[in-house]
């Protein structure tokens, strides 16, 4: 129990320094009894772990969880290629596939549709709102969550940092406010943490290694740190994979790289 | 046993121009063909006398030049509250109309309830002065409109007793006929209907008969029930030239204030909206604006007009205003009870349309796959939610989720990219379009995979020929990237994540 503890703080100690961008500078151990030299990430792949589930995803439960619609603010960054907008796609295909409505305010007019088809979502019960400014984007965000849409996928991606950092915390807060009024979910998709402890859930994905076999590029491999958690421990580790034909095979619509294929 | 109702606007120029700005009410409101002080007063106070003449006596009289379009306006909207009755409507005059009551009794048990009903609704559209009658004939109906403000119900027993008194000078006879019947000492209707019609025939011709007839309340042609067409279109003359957006805003807010009343009124909703403005050197200045979903919210249709305008200006400022609604019919669906609550579809669609408001036409909608094998295609469709009723059932322990999948990113439009390498494929990548580096920093090429090729629609102009890639950058991104077989050019066109 106190090992899980000492783990915990350790975790803690390596988000925390990893926010004020000593990732990898500095490594955390050491004086508490019992906790080891835990090496800290950084930009060298750690070996694939043999035990990663490919699905079903261990963050669902954190993500998705079973049971009614509570009134969340979950705030997912994390750094390119790491799978954070497969997370958002699989949260859309969870809920329309329960009936529900999305939508899905896209900042940077990044949508593609048919990487939403493929994690198995309901087009049509999705609404994609395109704004062309950060304030329209959060109006856009709040006006979906009181019309009683179940889960609003707010990307800000293509926003600029220094706009980000200066929105102000009250910003989240009423975006939080509203998911609860209506019992939905907010995602904030965004490329550094901006919401502060606004978010019911906040998440920091990174990726381990990009799947290239041999001459194909089959999906990558991440994980998931839980930076604040509400309702249950922060620091916890969620590995996942995500690939472009998951359960098929490696990319049937693509030939072998010396022939050609003729699509039309 | 037939029941009519008549709706009558007694001043219809008058009427059209309070209904534009309401409030002029309660003022000497004059109407002129033109604005000049020799005019001649065509409607409203002291008709017949010039606009001179008329400040003589009263120095505050407000005049304003007829509005052709105001006047078809206010005509249609009185068509609009006649159907909103009954189908049956007779478009007799300009102001006039007949409704036949048959069939009405479901929706309003009495006739006073019917009265009652009309009246908020001509309110509701502007046309409060018009007067509403009810009687078992459309003469009769007219009559009961015409006489003291209107707003009689005339049964069938009491018909006679009614007419009995009125003045005959409200069938409107000719003059000849009527200083006839003045020398006679037939002044009032009741006179006139005992009269002999043979007698009546034989001094005061085809013209007497009718007067009799039509003062015993018999209808003189049978009811011609006219479809009113779904037309919606109002306008404005704004006085001045008008180049400044928020001074528009005010006379637009106007008109499709009184476009979302007449739509309301018929249990539709608008789903298109035609701009048409005269500019101030006369030419037409003309802009459609497509819906994302059917709305009646002022406000919003503001915003998009203005937000049209704002990306696509007239150029010139703006002398008068019209506007066409293309009317759609507002969902309505029964929401079950065993599925997960949705928003109401009324709430749905001024939803989608505010966010439109919000972000701009076009820029709103469900995601859709085009019949393409082009990776990148992919297309916005107008949101059009589900009905509930075939919805498919959920079942208990939550849908089964597919393994979770690799996402792409679209970089809209692709970035070109200079690539160097001549092992046949992109060794180190960068961008040639300096303020696109935050979307691809680019950098050496750490892995790759490809190519593969892609080709079709060779019969049209959108044909394409290219070379994929997906390459991970030293930048700490994953990228497809194609070349195009064509011109040799290189594009990032997503980024997978």
């Amino acid at each position: 129990m106190e090992s899980r503890v000492q783990k915990s703080r350790v975790q803690s100690l390596e988000i925390a320094l990893r926010e004020v961008g000593l990732a990898g500078r500095v490594r955390v151990g050491g004086p508490l009894p019992g906790a080891s030299l835990h090496p800290a990430p950084g930009p060298e792949p750690r070996p694939m772990d043999e035990a990663v589930p490919p699905a079903p995803l261990s963050l669902d439960s954190l993500l998705w969880p079973p049971e009614s619609r509570r009134g969340r603010l979950i705030e997912v960054a994390g750094e390119a290629s790491s799978g954070r907008t497969a997370l958002a796609c699989r949260m859309v295909a969870g809920t329309t596939l329960r009936g529900e409505l999305v939508g899905w305010v896209d900042l940077p007019d990044a949508l593609d549709p048919r990487s939403l088809r493929r994690a198995g979502a309901e087009m049509g019960s999705l609404l994609w709102a395109r704004p062309r400014g950060l304030s329209e984007a959060l109006r856009c965000a709040e006006l979906l969550l009181r019309t009683g849409f179940a889960l609003v996928v707010l990307d800000l991606q293509g926003a600029s940092l220094s706009r980000l950092a200066r929105l102000a915390s009250p910003i989240w807060i009423r975006l939080l406010r509203r998911a609860q009024e209506a019992r939905a979910t907010a995602l904030v998709l965004v490329p550094e943490r901006v919401a502060g402890a606004s978010p019911t859930l906040g998440l920091w994905t990174e990726r381990r290694r990009a799947l290239f076999e041999g001459e194909l590029f089959e999906g990558i491999e991440a994980y998931a740190t839980v930076v604040r958690n509400r309702v249950g421990p922060i620091g916890m580790e969620h590995p996942f994979r995500v690939l472009q034909r998951p359960g098929g095979p490696p990319n049937p619509s693509r030939s072998p790289p010396t022939r050609s294929a003729s699509v039309g | 046993m037939a029941r009519y109702s008549c709706l009558l606007v007694l001043d219809l120029p008058l009427a059209a121009a309070l209904r534009a700005e309401p409030e002029l009410q309660g003022n000497p409101v004059a109407i002129v063909e033109e604005g000049d002080e020799r005019a001649t007063i065509l409607a409203g106070w002291m008709r017949g006398l010039t606009v001179a003449q008329a400040r003589t006596i009263r120095p505050d009289l407000i005049v304003r030049p007829l509005s052709v379009e105001g006047v078809r306006s206010a005509r249609e909207a009185l068509l609009d509250v006649a159907c909103s009755v009954t189908p049956r409507v007779e478009d007799a005059a300009p102001g006039l109309a007949f409704l036949d009551l048959e069939g009405t009794q479901a929706l309003f048990p009495t006739e006073r309830g019917l009265r009652t009903a009309l009246e908020a609704r001509l309110e509701e559209t502007g046309l409060e002065g018009t007067r509403v009658g009810i009687g078992p004939t459309r003469t009769v109906s007219h009559l009961a409109a015409s006489h003291r403000g209107g707003g009689h119900i005339v049964p069938a027993h009491s018909v006679r007793e009614f007419l009995e008194t009125l003045p005959v000078d409200l069938l409107d006879p000719p003059q000849e006929e009527a200083e006839r019947l003045t020398r006679w000492g037939i002044h009032t209707l009741g006179e006139l209907a005992n009269l002999p019609l043979d007698a009546l025939g034989s001094r005061l011709g085809e013209e007497g008969v009718r007067l009799a007839r039509r003062a015993r309340g018999e209808d003189l042609i049978p009811f011609r029930p006219t479809s009113a067409p779904l037309r919606f279109e109002e306008g404005t003359e704004t006085g001045y030239p008008v180049g400044n957006l928020e001074t528009l805003a005010f006379f637009l807010r106007g008109v499709l204030d009184r476009l979302t009343r007449r739509l309301r009124l018929r249990g539709l909703a608008c789903r298109e909206l035609h701009l048409e403005f005269v500019l101030e050197s006369g030419k037409l200045f003309a802009r459609p604006i497509r819906l994302a979903a059917p709305t009646l919210e002022v406000p919003v249709l503001v915003s998009l007009v203005r937000l049209a305008l704002e990306q696509n200006p007239p150029g010139e400022p703006i002398e008068r205003v019209r506007i066409v609604a293309t009317p759609g019919g507002v969902d309505t669906a029964q929401l079950d009870l065993f599925l997960p609550p949705l928003p109401a579809p009324a709430e749905l669609a001024v939803t989608v349309a505010r966010l439109e408001a919000l972000c701009g036409s076009g820029r709103v909608g469900a995601p859709g796959l085009e019949d393409t094998h082009r990776p990148e295609a992919g297309r916005l469709d107008p949101f059009n939610r589900e009905n509930p009723e075939t919805r498919a059932p959920v079942p208990q322990n939550g849908p089964a989720l597919p393994p979770p999948a690799l996402a792409l990113r679209a970089l809209r439009p692709p970035v070109p990219v200079r690539v160097y390498g001549t092992d046949g494929g992109p060794a180190h990548v960068e961008p040639l379009d300096g303020a696109r580096a935050r979307e691809l920093a680019g950098g050496r090429v750490l892995h790759r995979a490809g190519p593969w090729r892609l080709y079709g629609e060779w019969w049209g102009e959108s044909r394409f020929a290219r070379d994929y890639f997906d390459v991970e950058l030293a930048d700490g991104g994953i990228y497809r990237m194609y070349r195009n077989l064509e011109d040799g050019g290189w594009f990032v066109d997503g980024t997978y994540d």
